[in-house]
């Protein structure tokens, strides 16, 4: 059965430029060999690892997505298990039909086909309300005038000593 | 009379930009859902629906094992600038 799958491995740094490519070259030959068809590569390149893997602080990642016989990954599972440059291999498969229709999104961008990018919006809630533009300042709104002349309230008693409130009771 | 908690009611990010798939190299959606010491939020932090936390929560653990994001933080080399990095790649 013919299914849609992704692999991300990682080469170890230390190799030359040469022996990296032939690693990824190794990789794909496995693949084709057990009746893989290779749809797209995406070379992640040189990176530095969250955590170190067998002492390495860094290493080449590659994407390579392929549909292929399920006895494939098998084969494949086990020479990343036997070829000591790749220090950490991931085999994914897309089984459901949300994930296909990503894996074909995500083949189409590693082709380098325009792809709508989603991405989450962080700002307030109801963001999806338009921007009210630049309203302008507000103006002068001219002199106030003089103020009015203090005059005691008639519906108050006039105030006592000053700070008896904050004696408390 | 019991006290009455007050509940802010939050929205799923994932649901609302229309993502239908998280992918594990996509590490700017996992960022949303990863503490600062790069623990799994609970849904009840983010807000999150659950098919989304379903999602991000193997998302996370594939990059994870990718190195691509930490399982833990260590104390004596603390990585501040990480997102920033790897917002580059």
């Amino acid at each position: 059965m013919i299914r849609q799958y992704e692999t991300m491995f990682i080469v170890k740094p230390t190799l030359t430029e040469e022996e990296i490519k032939g690693r990824i070259e190794f990789v794909k030959e496995t693949l084709t060999k057990q009746g893989a068809d290779i749809k797209a590569v995406t070379e992640m390149g040189m990176r530095d690892l969250a955590y170190d893997i067998e002492k390495n602080a860094r290493g080449y990642y590659t994407v390579i997505y392929f549909t292929a016989p399920t006895s494939a990954i098998k084969e494949l599972e086990r020479v990343y298990g036997i070829t000591e440059d790749i220090i950490r291999f991931i085999v994914v498969s897309y089984d459901k039909k949300v994930e296909q229709a990503a894996w074909e999104v995500m083949v189409k961008k590693a082709l380098g086909q325009p792809v709508e990018e989603k991405k989450l919006s962080y700002g307030p809630r109801g963001g999806d309300r338009k921007p009210r533009g630049d309203r302008g300042d507000r103006g002068d709104r001219g002199d106030r005038g003089e103020r009015k002349p203090y005059k005691p309230r008639e519906d108050r008693e006039p105030k006592e000593d000053q700070d008896n409130s904050a004696k408390g009771e | 009379m019991a006290e009455r908690v007050k509940y802010i009611k939050r929205h799923c990010k994932y649901t609302e930009a229309k993502i239908d798939y998280i992918d594990y190299k996509d590490l700017s959606l996992l960022k949303h859902s990863l503490s600062e010491r790069f623990k799994i939020m609970p849904r009840r932090l983010t807000g999150n629906s659950k098919e989304a936390q379903d999602m991000v929560k193997i998302a996370i653990k594939r990059a994870r094992h990718m190195a691509l994001i930490p399982y833990i933080v260590d104390n004596k080399k603390i990585n501040n600038d990480f997102w920033d990095k790897a917002q580059n790649k």
